[in-house]
């Protein structure tokens, strides 16, 4: 209902704003309609309840209560920066590592509890929405945000923008042509930019269009502002707050050195402007280390059967393998997401690939031929008897088990898992099981399970998203993803904020394997196992190779013929890593130059 | 009294509210044992032990440690929303006659058009008459949000704020009625809408959300400066971008020859245009105040009044309101100005009779009748001087049909 601030008997005060009246108040008065009157105490509990929520300014923050995570003082001075100072639009830069997205969830979550904010976008680059999602959920309760990948987002095309009020895009997806016309008409209580520094160029498609999207709050979120020259951050913070550095022209007049664009002039000035739109704390500020990381590769020889069962996979993959082109227009069982799975059950164990190929041979769409091909490789992984990663494995659990340091062996799959457990079971090892599938209250228990006596969790990549487990500092990775950031999040379990011993981490590599190239160009060619926790992302974005870094691993196996070919294309791909880390290392030393300490809220 | 007290005290009377039973065995910790039905309502065991204090916590492990946020306090908050709506009191210490009403009547109220009669067979009687105390959550939602609790105490005959008697700091209220049973107060405006009826009530309700408003006129009115003066800014900041954007295109326009490159800059021009009104929305949507009001619960409070029955009248008309007497705050209740509303100290007797306050009246500038504004058609003005003239004096030209005052008859058609 509406009450009108004017009426035509009551001369009413004030103007300019309407006073409604809200639908819960429906049982108040309908109490008093039917004369059902409570006891006193009844009538002051009521009225206490009420008195015990009541929102304040923000001055007393209520998101810290309501989130599943604790935000370090920095974060919390940072979201309040964001909430008084900024009014919901900032950018915030904080060096890798510090967590911007707790900021930036903070922040969300805050408006959110309030009232203020219902419809949100987040847009990040395509590889990051998963992860978004999972810390929405996990960090900060927000489990219904909706990603641009899911089905029931893709069934209903553009339309699903205005359907759904919590969504995580990739900038790649939102600005296509026929999802930008819809999501222009929608107006956004707050919009989420991660990775901002892709808005670096006004001329861009991605630029223009987040410029014009309606939105009340915004923030975004960066590292490495300024990449190139001031020009860039002159265009993000047009976005947030157009005129807050003056037109371009004047910009430059005032703050840009002529003839070198790198270099602002003015610097008080400049400061004092982009104080109002922008945080950048620093790990040196805010007093925070992460503990050193050290990565060790057990490489070992898969036994012959692995192997000729391996090859034999491979060449089936390489074989039917469609190109990029071909995958849109094919149909039935045999698609590129398929294969790509089965080159990883195969890189994981036997056991893990033997189900996949047992379900293809029993496909009728499939030629007989193929069907025949693949119940052979099925009876091949069931014929496997001895695993060299597995022996390694127990090898390295007998050398940790008279240290007694704890450990989590991660593995991608089920099938994996389950052969893990039965054979760490029978060497006798204490170990505690951690999988997709378990209820709340058993994940907990298996978690309090592991912190107090089990020495091992053998877990899927489930485990402890969002939980504290610094009180263990090894991890093994048993089988190795293709994509570096699904890495980095395992070891994000264990190398966080407030672990302080060194965390040591073991890949079983076994030799001629994808798993093995990937190993060999993140670990020696980019030294990732010793970045800091956000870096890996800053270098793949510094890429310039838009595919998924999966796909252009997969690519260079189908297409390669030889191992040879397989090492000049993955040589190639380091190359281009070794190239993009020095871009971010260069950014990182302009950013720090131009920035240094001013923007911090210590 | 601290945190932990006030949160003990509403989870413990919460408890005695359910039906629990409650011991305690130390201090700032309480055995509670709930009906089964609340405990699995609540999603807890029947028999829980509660700490308030961390302390009392640490020494009880095996206790609840119960703080703002706690799932069984959100549990117990969830519960109360729906408890609690609505309250009954009585007023019933006072004294329900007053010899000489109608002599207080003359002194306290003033009838400059008219003269206050008793009224043959009238006597002074008591009735009931009725009050809702309405409690508020309320919002007051700009690019933030902050909220209290705000209550107003709502005449439901005349839907008037009683500030008067909210002013009084102890409410003699009681739980019983312990008097003579009497008759109701008729509904003293909005006659059509039946005392205790969904309509009167939920019109009662939308006059309290006003009146909750003009409550907090001074915590609006320093919102309202604080975003006005952001909003000022943020405008200003954009008007000055999009001015001198445009200036800039225009230049460069001005320059060029070439058709294409005009085309495009051209195209810039309008999409700055456009791009300039959305940022401008932007900011007035951000900070645009509006005030959510959420009832919490309210309180109906019955009350005798003494009332009495007289004559106003002047030489045209004549009225026989009912006039009340309140024991409470020991005083004569102004009766409502038939036009507005709103209490009328100062009563005017309209020609129609009609009662009124000086806000809602006009005088005859010819006989000096007054008339109030329900019977404005009964009042035009002179076509010469402008000045309002009643049925009563108007005098009609007989060559152009206009309506002029005696002063001015025949001046209406002159050149």
């Amino acid at each position: 209902m509406k009450v009108t601030n004017k009426t035509q008997t009551r001369p009413f005060p004030g103007n300019g704003y309407d006073i409604v009246l809200s639908p819960a108040s429906q049982a108040a008065l309908q109490a008093l309609i039917r004369q059902d009157f409570a006891s006193e105490r009844a009538y002051w509990l009521r009225l206490q309840t009420e008195r015990l929520s009541l929102i304040q300014g923000f001055e007393e923050l209520l998101a810290p209560e309501a989130v599943a995570v604790i935000p370090f003082p920095y974060q919390l001075k940072t979201a309040r920066t964001a909430l008084r100072r900024f009014r919901g639009r900032g950018l915030l830069c904080d060096e890798v590592g510090l967590g911007k997205t707790i900021e930036a969830g903070l922040v969300l979550k805050e408006y959110m509890l309030r009232g203020l904010v219902h419809k949100v976008l987040i847009i990040t680059p395509p590889a990051l929405t998963q992860q978004w999602r999972e810390e929405m959920a996990s960090k900060f309760l927000l489990t219904d945000f909706v990603t641009n990948e899911d089905p029931e987002f893709r069934e209903l095309g553009p339309e699903a923008w205005s359907t759904f009020d919590h969504i995580i895009a990739s900038l790649a997806t939102a600005r296509r042509e026929e999802h930008r016309r819809a999501i222009e008409k929608i107006h956004f209580d707050m919009v989420i930019v991660d990775e901002a520094h892709h808005l670096k160029n006004r001329a861009t498609v991605s630029w223009k269009f987040v410029n014009t999207l309606q939105k009340k709050y915004m923030l975004m979120l960066t590292a490495t502002p300024v990449q190139n020259d001031l020009d860039e951050l002159y265009n993000l913070i047009t976005i947030l707050q157009p005129g807050q550095l003056k037109t371009r022209r004047e910009f430059k007049r005032r703050f840009v050195v002529r003839g070198d664009p790198r270099l602002p002039k003015n610097r008080g000035e400049l400061r004092n402007l982009l104080a109002d739109v922008m945080v950048r704390n620093t790990r040196s500020q805010v007093s925070i280390r992460l503990a050193r990381r050290r990565a060790h590769t057990i490489r070992l020889q898969l036994t012959p059967p692995e192997r000729e069962l391996y090859d034999a996979v491979s060449t089936f993959v390489r074989e039917v393998l469609p190109t990029t082109e071909e995958t849109r227009r094919r149909t039935g069982p045999l698609t590129r997401f398929t294969l790509q799975t089965l080159q990883r059950e195969i890189g994981s164990s036997p056991l893990a690939v033997r189900p996949t190929l047992e379900k293809l041979a029993a496909h009728q769409r499939l030629p007989a031929e193929q069907q025949a091909t693949l119940l052979r490789l099925a009876e091949q992984a069931a014929n496997v008897e001895r695993q060299a990663k597995t022996e390694a494995l127990l090898k390295l659990l007998a050398a940790n088990k008279a240290s007694g340091e704890k450990a989590i062996i991660f593995t991608h799959y089920l099938a994996t898992l389950d052969h893990l457990e039965a054979v760490m079971r029978a060497a006798g090892h204490d170990l505690v099981v951690y999988k997709g599938e378990l209820t709340y209250a058993q994940k907990n228990q298996a978690i309090a399970r592991f912190e107090r006596e089990a020495q091992f969790l053998l877990s899927t990549e489930a485990a402890g998203e969002g939980r504290n487990l610094q009180f263990c500092r090894q991890m093994i990775n048993y089988d190795l993803p293709w994509n570096p950031m699904r890495i980095e999040q395992r070891v994000g379990r264990i190398h966080r904020i407030g672990q302080e011993r060194e965390v040591e981490i073991f890949n079983l590599s076994a030799e001629g394997t994808i798993e093995d190239y990937v190993l060999h160009i993140l670990d020696s060619k980019i030294n990732m196992f010793e970045l800091v926790i956000g870096e890996m992302d800053m270098i793949l974005g510094n890429l310039a190779d838009e595919r998924d870094f999966e796909e252009i691993v997969l690519d260079i196996w189908a297409r390669a013929r030889s191992d040879e070919e397989v090492s000049a294309g993955m040589e190639e791909l380091g190359e281009a890593l070794v190239k993009a880390r020095q871009t971010y290392l260069e950014t990182q030393v302009y950013d720090e130059a131009l920035f240094g300490q001013d923007f911090g809220v210590e | 009294m601290s945190v932990a007290d006030s949160l003990q005290n509403f989870v413990l009377a919460y408890c005695e509210e359910v039906g629990g039973l409650i011991e305690r065995p130390a201090f700032g910790l309480a055995d509670v044992l709930l009906p089964d039905e609340v405990a699995h309502r609540l999603g807890t065991e029947p028999l829980v032990r509660l700490a308030f204090t961390e302390e009392t916590a640490a020494a009880h492990p095996e206790a609840t440690h119960l703080t703002y946020g706690h799932p069984l306090l959100d549990e117990i908050e969830e519960d109360m929303r729906g408890r609690g709506l609505a309250l009954r009191r009585y007023v019933n210490q006072v004294r329900l006659e007053r010899p000489g009403l109608f002599q207080l009547i003359k002194d306290e109220l003033a009838f400059p058009n008219a003269w206050l009669q008793p009224l043959e067979g009238a006597v002074e009687a008591p009735q009931i008459c009725y009050y809702v105390r309405f409690n508020f959550k309320v919002a007051l939602v700009t690019d933030e949000k902050q909220e209290e609790l705000a209550s107003v105490l709502m005449n439901l005959h005349t839907g008037q704020p009683a500030w008067e008697l909210e002013a009084q700091e102890i409410l003699p209220l009681e739980s019983e009625y312990r008097l003579r049973p009497m008759h109701e107060a008729p509904p003293a405006w909005q006659p059509e809408l039946p005392l205790h009826s969904p309509e009167r009530l939920t019109w009662l309700q939308e006059e309290a959300g006003r009146t909750v408003a003009f409550k907090l006129v001074p915590t609006i009115q320093a919102l309202q400066q604080r975003t006005a003066r952001r909003l000022e800014l943020d405008r200003a900041r954009l008007e000055a971008f999009y001015d001198d954007t445009a200036a800039d295109l225009e230049r460069r326009l001005a320059r060029t020859e070439d058709e294409a490159r005009q085309a495009s800059l051209k195209e810039k021009l309008a999409f700055a245009r456009l791009e300039r009104e959305r940022k401008l929305a932007d900011v007035e949507a951000k900070y645009r105040l509006r005030i959510h009001l959420e009832l919490i619960n309210t309180v109906l409070i019955s009350q005798p009044k003494i009332a009495l029955q007289a004559r106003v009248e002047n030489r045209y008309a004549s009225a026989q309101p009912t006039f009340f007497w309140d024991p409470l705050l020991h005083r004569v209740e102004p009766p409502l100005c038939q036009v507005c509303g709103r209490p009328a100290p100062w009563v005017y007797l309209c020609a129609n009779g009609h009662l009124a306050d000086e806000d809602c009246i006009l005088h005859c500038a010819f006989c000096k009748r007054v008339f109030c504004a329900l019977c404005k058609d009964d009042v035009g003005a002179c076509a010469v001087c402008g000045k309002p003239l009643c049925v009563h004096s108007q005098i009609r030209c007989p060559v152009c049909g206009r309506v002029t005052c005696q002063e001015h008859i025949g001046a209406c058609h002159r050149e």
